[in-house]
């Protein structure tokens, strides 16, 4: 285990493995992930995809998963993925359909992308699950936890949803989520701006810059924070960036 | 004149039967009387003439044996109810047609008897008659009229009659209200599937003709349906399958080369996504099983209003930091993201969107600056595809108002449009309930 993820580090091209059983599809989504540094297999269906896991090439370290596949759907080779193991799998669903997702994400996808979608957000998406798999493979962590409990809140990761501590579902914006994902993922550590920027750019179509990173968190403040009087989850640290002071349990 | 013939032809069937019910037992009841009376009339008619005749007949014989003098005052004293009877010595009764009862009454009266008629007198005195006693004189009588009764109206009847009315009006309304009934249902059902196209056939019983009426519409209820179903799937089909070589197509857009062609394409080739996206959503609305779970609706609108202005709109949020009510979170979201979409797309700056709390419901208002829709177009603009021109433009696929719609009316709410007080812009109503349906 920590041979791979030493190599993961060591080696900056990372290998994905695309499944997808339209051709065309297959070969611009590999194309576009090759222009964007990445090492790129693909895979037509079930069959080839196991002949790639067991390869000479390696095992990819991550997964691309098209859900409608005639024969055995995505969502069958993702069940049976993760009998094999952990390698981050990142499924390709059509828009909107919710519950072919959270079916995706209960089964043990770490994200989705919903077709069509924008080559940049593929990109980005792809780069996050990366950087997110890296640390979680260094840490051991086999499971990966997908609910993350702070001050009485939940954030699900694998459905995206923050419930509250009277389990009402909070809504949040994709830079809301980005945002407090990375103060869960660094409990107690203050984040500069910077680094809160870094995740910020992570989004597609925004345009950061210094200052919004304050609005994003005096958003996301708006919505986590409890009434006035008590103590506030997230602390401005005067002149160097934010703190969550919260505790942070993986359930 | 309309409203004359509401009031004399009753619009509804009810109605109509109880009119129908109502005359025909009147006309029947009004001929049974007349033939009634009439017979009646024909014998007690004879039998008053006759009594007459007896008494003028008795009293000629008695003022004959009389001096003359004395023979106006005993004439007088002779005098039944209703018929004066005096003495003269020539008989002053004018000449002029006679009706024809009164005619025949006379000739029964006795030998050389004369009757006139005179519709100029004083009542009471109208029909008079003379019979001669001996050769100097006449025995004079006048009365209203002579034989039966004239005018068959008198006052019981009117009482019998009005009481028979009111008897038959009543069982009627009753009666119909009951027979109607089965047909009142269908026209509720036929009126709510416009709305709602659910499977809940009509009950098939009452008399026959309703139930065939209800068999039928519910064959019909039920291929409209299956009508509906196949197009919505036809089109679910074809707006899926679109999405992949528009995924295909996004992704060759990709690797050309920046540039003010490239972004044109992309953004068309998103406002293409957005269609079918939109066309799915209003496809799924009310169809996928996400349950109703306690959810901040303020957070939803918060979201909405950060990505808008991120993303350069004037959108801002106004409400209370929380608004907690059962919601299918994502469809929500979906909904109320198009009301946001519709504000900045086709209103104009400012778009506010607001909550207000009212007991059992949740009001949101999405407002704009625009110039709004005119009152005769908003039912219009809440139906699937509708698209209104000029001022607010034809981009879009006409289906944001729709999906929001239906939302609102599968939580068990409303939605309506209206004008923002201020500017007149649009604003869109979204009114949820607090309990859970």
């Amino acid at each position: 285990m920590e041979d791979t993820a030493e190599r993961r580090l060591l080696d900056p091209q990372s290998h994905l493995l695309i499944v997808e059983d339209d051709g065309e599809m297959r070969n611009l989504v590999a194309r576009l992930l090759r222009e964007a540094g990445f090492r790129v297999s693909a895979a037509r269906d079930g069959r080839e995809m196991w002949e790639v896991m067991d390869g000479a090439g390696g095992a990819p370290d991550l997964v691309l998963l098209d859900i409608m596949m005639p024969g055995a759907s995505g969502l069958d080779l993702l069940r049976r993925l993760r009998e094999r193991g952990r390698v981050p799998v990142m499924m390709l669903t059509a828009r909107g359909e919710e519950m072919d997702r959270v079916l995706g994400l209960e089964l043990g996808a770490d994200d989705y992308v919903a077709k069509p979608f924008a080559p940049r957000e593929l990109v980005a998406r792809v780069r996050a699950l990366l950087r997110r798999a890296a640390p979680a493979a260094e840490a051991g962590s086999a499971t990966g936890s997908r609910r993350l409990a702070f001050a009485g809140w939940v954030l699900d990761t694998a459905r995206r949803e923050l419930l509250s501590p009277e389990s009402v579902s909070v809504d949040l914006s994709g830079a809301e989520y980005d945002l407090l994902l990375a103060f869960l993922e660094h409990p107690q550590r203050v984040l500069s701006r910077e680094q809160l920027l870094e995740v910020a750019k992570r989004r597609v179509g925004v345009d950061p810059f210094d200052r919004t990173v304050d609005v994003q968190v005096s958003r996301l403040r708006r919505k986590i924070e409890p009434d006035e009087g008590s103590p506030p989850l997230i602390k401005t640290v005067r002149g160097s960036g934010y703190v969550l002071v919260a505790d942070v349990t993986r359930a | 004149m309309t409203l004359l013939r509401i009031r004399i032809w009753p619009q509804s069937l009810a109605g109509r039967i109880i009119l129908l019910l109502l005359g025909g037992l009147t006309l029947l009841h009004l001929g049974s009387m007349a033939v009634h009376e009439s017979a009646l009339d024909d014998a007690e008619s004879g039998a008053r003439i006759e009594r007459l005749a007896a008494r003028l007949s008795a009293a000629a014989t008695l003022i004959a044996t009389l001096p003359e003098p004395s023979r106006d005052a005993a004439a007088h004293g002779l005098s039944l109810p209703g018929i004066d009877i005096h003495w003269d010595r020539a008989a002053p009764i004018p000449d002029g047609p006679v009706p024809a009862r009164l005619a025949a009454a006379g000739s029964r009266l006795g030998p050389g008897a004369r009757l006139a008629w005179d519709p100029k007198a004083e009542p009471g005195h109208r029909a008079m008659g003379g019979v001669p006693v001996g050769a100097d004189g006449w025995l004079v009588f006048s009365a209203s009229w002579i034989g039966g009764p004239g005018n068959a109206l008198d006052r019981s009847t009117l009482i019998s009659m009005a009481a028979m009315a009111i008897g038959i009006a009543l069982a009627s309304v009753l009666v119909v209200r009951w027979i109607t009934r089965p047909l009142r249902r269908l026209a509720d059902a036929a009126d709510s599937i416009g709305r709602d196209l659910g499977d809940r056939p009509l009950p098939t019983d009452g008399p026959s003709e309703v139930t065939h009426a209800a068999v039928a519409f519910n064959a019909m209820q039920a291929r409209i349906r299956r009508l509906v179903e196949d197009r919505t799937e036809a089109l679910a089909a074809v707006s899926h399958d679109l999405r992949t070589p528009l995924a295909r197509l996004r992704l060759r857009a990709g690797f050309l080369e920046e540039g003010e062609a490239r972004t044109r394409m992309e953004a068309d080739l998103a406002e293409m996504e957005a269609m079918i996206g939109r066309t799915l959503d209003y496809i799924r609305e009310g169809r996928d099983a996400e349950p109703a779970r306690p959810a901040d609706l303020a957070a939803i609108l918060q979201t909405l209003a950060s990505d808008a202005t991120d993303a350069g709109h004037d959108v801002a949020y106004d409400g209370p930091p929380h608004a907690v009510l059962p919601l299918r979170r994502l469809a929500a979201k979906r909904a109320l993201s198009n009301l946001a979409e519709n504000a900045v797309k086709h209103g104009a700056p400012p778009v506010r969107l607001t909550i207000r709390d009212e007991g059992a419901r949740v009001v949101v208002d999405v407002t704009d600056g625009g110039s709004g829709i005119a009152a005769e177009d908003r039912a219009r603009a809440l139906e699937p595809f509708a698209q209104l021109d000029a001022a607010r433009g034809t981009a879009g696929s006409g289906l944001g108002l729709a999906i929001a719609c239906r939302f609102a009316e599968a939580s068990g709410g409303t939605l309506e449009l209206g004008a923002a007080s201020a500017g007149g812009g649009l604003c869109v109503r979204m009114s949820l309930p607090r309990q859970a349906i």
